[in-house]
């Protein structure tokens, strides 16, 4: 874990969120700071991509607010949100023929002005984002024609060019194999510790995030537990929310494994 | 790719122009270039059959080609994006179906066209703006309380349908000689519109066009879908909404003086995107609006010319043309799918 920023970029304080006659997410408060990657975890229908779509302004919260660079996410217009908190959806969008730089490019729609055109600034900053993430090689091939990893890769460099202070990122590494979820982890571990972004990420890939990640977000019965991946192991909380028929998390190594045996309820 | 693209530019402003002229040189009275430049610079005798057919048939033909080629292809592309939709168009969120409907209340109906305080012409593209304007505020109302494109879609479909079913029951009730008139104006036509009426045609065209060329910063975004363009700063539900309106306004006052055109809104923009291989929307407005008009052009061309007699409906020429494209489209699937 790399040196942490005072003040804290993404707050959330007694967030609710769900859906009519369907609460998914009670309370929610957590901080997150510059330099900080979180990994937000817990079963499928848990309310992880719900929480970040809240936390992203895509839809309000049920109750409780969020606070984005010090100012709450309600009183920012549009613009002024996307200039503070970029965002990696689930899934690979169409993006019809458009390559991978102006992509790219589109993540600087927030600095842009009305027509959209990239002035000689946004150029070098799509540049970096393209470098940074590593899809510098294949700028100029269709977003369309890239494997899945790439396309994850792309899709980080658009977010990175919006040059938010805050990442949010809903399962990056699905669908991806093992070298490129590593891959693909190290790259954000790499904007967040080095870029001094506040990174937080649904993910289902346990053990990367256990090793990589500075905090982890446990979401389960309905509350989210936050700690540092240490705590969250002692606390056997990922023992609990992950205790399945055929599964049990492994303390020691940090990892699910499969069993015949009958979970611990605890 | 640069130049690429200018020289798209240049040749599609060329075809243009060149349109232009065949539809003023060309028809059962061959009128030579140098007698129509003499016409269109004040040289010919105001009491010349050249100026007559010029002024008076020709040259407004060519402008509502060129107006409503432009403004159909405009709003299909507007449409495709907004939507996601490689087989959306100008006509899919019923607009023009409500603009039938106008017309046809005031044609079936002749009482209430002929007590209108106006000519006859300027009644039914009232008739049709209302009717138009009517469907585009219940697909807003369904917006506001559904916000999801995809049911809007759905929506708009549905208010076609049943504005055609209404028309199907006044066509049924209607006397035999407005019937004719309202299928002779459901064929589609170009050649209705007088010079004096055209800027009627113009302004909520050209106003139509100039807007959603503001708007290509929102449209690229939309690309990605409405979640990521609101990541990106952009209100997608109410960019939605004035795109729309935007599309409605246009195709409203097109399907008033013209009646339904089919497909070149729906065609355009996938013929652009082969031809431009982008997706930018800083690219593509421009060449869908100079194709949709040279598009338009050619067709009228060929539904006047004497190859076809001169009586072939405009919509069975771009039908004709339409039906393969969109084949296309539906056979290339994923690949085309993806262009939107």
């Amino acid at each position: 874990m790399g040196k942490l920023d005072m003040k804290p970029l993404l707050h959330a304080s007694g967030v609710a969120v769900g859906y009519p006659g369907r609460s998914l997410i009670r309370d929610a408060s957590f901080e997150l700071h510059g330099g900080e990657m979180a990994a937000l975890i817990g079963l499928n229908g848990t309310g992880k991509s719900t929480l970040l779509r809240a936390l992203a302004g895509l839809r309000a919260p049920d109750s409780g607010t969020v606070e984005a660079d010090g100012v709450q996410l309600t009183q920012l217009s549009a613009v002024e949100r996307a200039r503070t908190v970029s965002m990696v959806l689930a899934g690979r969008p169409s993006a019809g023929l458009m390559d991978v730089r102006s992509l790219v490019g589109l993540g600087r729609q927030p600095w842009t002005g009305m027509l959209g055109a990239l002035s000689d600034r946004d150029k070098e900053r799509v540049e970096v984002a393209l470098q940074q993430a590593g899809v510098e090689p294949f700028a100029d091939r269709l977003f369309g024609s890239l494997s899945d990893g790439e396309a994850q890769k792309a899709l980080i460099a658009r977010a990175l060019a919006q040059d938010a202070p805050i990442m949010l990122l809903d399962e990056p590494t699905a669908h991806l194999d093992l070298v490129n979820r590593i891959s693909v982890m190290r790259l954000l571990r790499d904007v967040s510790t080095n870029g001094r972004k506040a990174v937080l990420l649904a993910t289902h890939d346990l053990t990367t995030a256990l090793e990589l990640c500075d905090r982890i977000a446990l979401l389960h019965e309905g509350s989210l537990w936050w700690g540092t991946p240490a705590e969250v192991i002692a606390s056997g909380l990922l023992a609990t929310a992950f205790a399945k028929d055929g599964m049990r998390f492994d303390a020691a190594s940090g990892t699910l494994r499969a069993t015949t045996e009958k979970p611990l309820q605890e | 790719m640069r130049v690429g693209r200018i020289g798209w530019y240049v040749a599609l402003a060329s075809a243009v122009a060149g349109l232009v002229a065949m539809e003023l040189i060309v028809g059962s009275t061959r009128i030579p270039f140098r007698s129509v430049l003499q016409v269109l610079t004040g040289g010919a005798s105001d009491e010349s059959i050249e100026r007559a057919i010029v002024l008076g048939i020709r040259l407004p033909q060519a402008l509502t080609a060129l107006l409503a080629g432009a403004g159909l292809a405009c709003g299909g592309l507007l449409m495709q994006t907004t939507f996601r939709n490689p087989l959306a168009g100008p006509t899919i969120m019923g607009v023009s179906s409500g603009a039938s409907l106008g017309v046809a209340l005031l044609m079936l109906a002749q009482p209430i066209l002929a007590v209108m305080p106006v000519p006859q012409d300027l009644g039914l593209l009232m008739g049709a703006m209302v009717g138009a304007m009517a469907v585009l505020f219940v697909v807003m109302a369904a917006d506001h309380r559904i916000g999801d494109g995809v049911t809007l879609l759905i929506v708009g479909l549905l208010v076609g349908y049943l504005c055609a079913a209404v028309i199907g029951v006044l066509e049924a009730m209607g006397s035999a000689s407005a019937l004719k008139g309202f299928v002779l104006w459901g064929l589609g036509s170009f050649a209705g519109v007088s010079l004096e009426r055209i800027p009627w045609l113009a302004a909520p065209v050209v106003v139509g066009l100039v807007m959603a060329l503001l708007f290509m910063k929102p449209l690229n975004a939309l690309l990605m879908g409405e979640d990521y363009a609101a990541t990106m700063g952009v209100h997608a539900r109410r960019t939605r909404r004035r795109l729309l309106w935007i599309t409605g306004i246009m195709a409203g006052a097109i399907t008033a003086f013209c009646g339904p055109i089919a497909f070149i809104g729906m065609i355009t923009p996938h013929m652009a995107r082969a031809a431009m291989r982008s997706s930018d929307h800083a690219v593509l407005l421009p060449v869908t609006m100079l194709m949709g008009s040279a598009l338009a052009l050619g067709c009228d061309l060929i539904a006047r010319s004497a190859i076809t007699g001169g009586v072939i409906p405009l919509n069975a020429v771009t039908s004709l043309l339409g039906v393969p494209v969109v084949a296309w489209v539906l056979l290339a699937g994923k690949r085309w799918g993806s262009l939107t």
